[in-house]
């Protein structure tokens, strides 16, 4: 820090602090931020302030984060907290029902009450009746049906899919694409083929919904193309990958550093980040990858670069799968590190960007 | 996360797929612990806090009425404990400073590039410490997540202007004589 930058404090317009705060903050809206960049060029003491305020925040965040770091590790609660749960149960409806259920039946089984007793057992029919015909129509309307593991079943629009054999699964989507997802993965099919209709720039018709979820781990993804270009897209914590028709793998992880890859084997696919005030793209082809990491709370969106070896592999792999959709076939490509983490050698690090 | 895919998942973990909780307690483990450690001041007892925050929340689970609203009632129940946590030892919060990087091995401390650099982070480290819960809770949470104003209103259930306003003070307060540290420092 110069001597001329120490003698700077408060900046001199007083006015000025709080939105260079807020601009600091990334807390400011697109054009505000454009009026305090443009006063901070020409006041250069507000540019000295703003300057000195961040070194210092920066020394302080570095400072408190490193200590937190060493002290303790989040990561592990999720697995401690998993392994106490089965100590006590959570009180279900079902269990609820049953108690309520035991209560009532003690109370009409009393001699007195028997009249009770049959126009309760006629009412609680009738309510089974209707509620199974309500039940039945709610199934039949929000469903999305998928073929897990071989075996034909639905999920709700958002409704969590949590991977947790050893050697993955393949799970085939409505429209006979095909998703293998690595052991411990979670994610959410969104929607799928609604019809919602848009058009594009040149006035085709696109339909945008065929739209996954993923919260954590890979998929390996073969996306089928169709006459109407449904547009296919999968939305991660700081990521967005749009497709029509290709096969590629994608990996997100969670936590504050987090880190999202993605790998083509065939077609296109555009990776949009996903951050505060920040935009940016970039497309990928064949045998291409990126990777988008959050880094001193900025999404960095890195440069497409030749698909590393192991996702290769991987995606080779899955290719061959397609027809028999062995998961376990795919066991020697993934590389078993720890009880259920599955890490593609070294190439899911958090890398330092490059722009 | 979005917040009916939440509202699945909770009810999943109530009609008996225990495997369903782990998704929230991941996406959650970070924010509740940091959450707990700005308002414990200590690491350690922060992490067993963010532990029980969630045994808590799963015991409890069927008595959360709106289920898209997870997150805010896991803030809640984490400021209760802490709360509860400073009360019953009737101590003061632990300051984070308090470590040394002596006591732990392997460590290369994050030092600033110079001495003037470490006399203004002692400073605005003791300063920290000593101001009012109120500023300090929001000063650490923001600058141990970069979270953003609407996340810290989530967390602590404050209004976000209050949140703005406080963190202003709070900084204002952080930095309040630092000239003539500065100076000393040149």
């Amino acid at each position: 820090m110069s001597a001329n930058e120490t003698m700077c404090y408060r900046g001199c317009c007083t006015e000025w602090e709080h939105e260079i705060l807020l601009y600091m903050d990334h807390e400011l809206a697109p054009d505000s931020c454009e009026r305090v960049q443009r006063h901070m060029d020409k006041c250069e003491e507000c540019a000295r302030f703003y300057r000195i305020i961040q070194r210092e925040e920066q020394l302080l965040c570095g400072r408190l984060r490193h200590q937190v770091e060493m002290t303790a590790d989040p990561d592990d609660i999720a697995d401690l907290v998993m392994s106490d749960i089965p100590a006590f149960q959570p009180v279900t409806w079902q269990q609820r029902l049953v108690d309520h259920t035991t209560n009532a039946f003690n109370y009409l089984s009393d001699q007195n009450r028997r009249h009770y007793s049959l126009a309760a057992s006629i009412l609680v029919c009738l309510f089974g009746i209707l509620f199974t015909m309500q039940v039945g129509n709610v199934a039949e309307e929000g469903v999305i049906n998928i073929v897990r593991s071989g075996i034909r079943t639905h999920v709700a629009p958002g409704e969590y899919i949590v991977v947790s054999t050893d050697e993955g699964e393949f799970i085939e989507l409505p429209d006979q694409s095909v998703v293998y997802a690595t052991p411990g993965t979670y994610f959410t099919i969104e929607s799928y083929l609604d019809h919602k209709v848009v058009s594009d720039s040149e006035g085709d018709t696109i339909n945008e919904e065929r739209h996954l979820n993923l919260i954590s781990g890979a998929l390996c993804i073969d996306v089928r193309s169709n006459p109407v270009k449904t547009g296919f897209s999968v939305t991660c914590s700081n990521a967005d990958a749009k497709v029509f028709g290709t096969q590629f793998y994608i990996h997100t992880t969670t936590g504050p550093d987090k880190v999202t890859q993605v790998g083509v084997r065939s077609g296109q696919v555009m990776v949009e980040k996903r951050g505060k005030n920040q935009v940016g793209y970039t497309v990928l082809g064949k045998r291409e990858m990126t990777t988008v990491t959050n880094f001193n709370g900025n999404v960095h969106l890195l440069a497409p670069r030749n698909l590393k070896h192991d996702i290769s592999k991987l995606l080779e792999c899955f290719n061959e799968q397609l027809d028999d959709r062995s998961a376990r076939r795919m066991l020697p490509v993934l590389k078993i590190i720890g009880e259920d983490k599955v890490i593609l050698s070294d190439s899911i690090q958090p890398l330092r960007p490059l722009e | 996360m979005i917040k009916n895919a939440e509202a699945t998942l909770v009810s999943q973990v109530l009609s008996g797929r225990r495997e369903c909780y782990r998704p929230l307690v991941e996406k959650y483990q970070m924010k509740v612990y940091l959450l707990a450690c700005s308002m414990v001041g200590n690491a350690a007892e922060a992490q067993d806090l963010a532990q029980e925050t969630f045994l808590v929340a799963y015991k409890n689970l069927h008595q959360l009425k709106d289920r898209a609203k997870f997150g805010s009632w896991l803030f809640g129940i984490t400021r209760n404990l802490s709360y509860h946590a400073l009360r019953k030892r009737k101590i003061e919060p632990e300051p984070l400073d308090s470590i040394s990087y002596q006591d732990i091995p392997n460590v290369v401390p994050i030092r600033p590039e110079n001495e003037d650099g470490e006399d203004i982070l002692t400073t605005l480290m003791t300063r920290l410490e000593i101001m009012p819960e109120k500023y300090r809770v929001l000063l650490r949470l923001k600058y141990l997540d970069d979270c953003s104003y609407q996340e810290i209103s989530d967390m602590l259930d404050i209004p976000i202007d209050l949140v703005r306003s406080r963190l202003f003070e709070g900084r204002r307060m952080l930095r309040e004589d630092m000239e003539s540290v500065r100076r000393k420092s040149q």
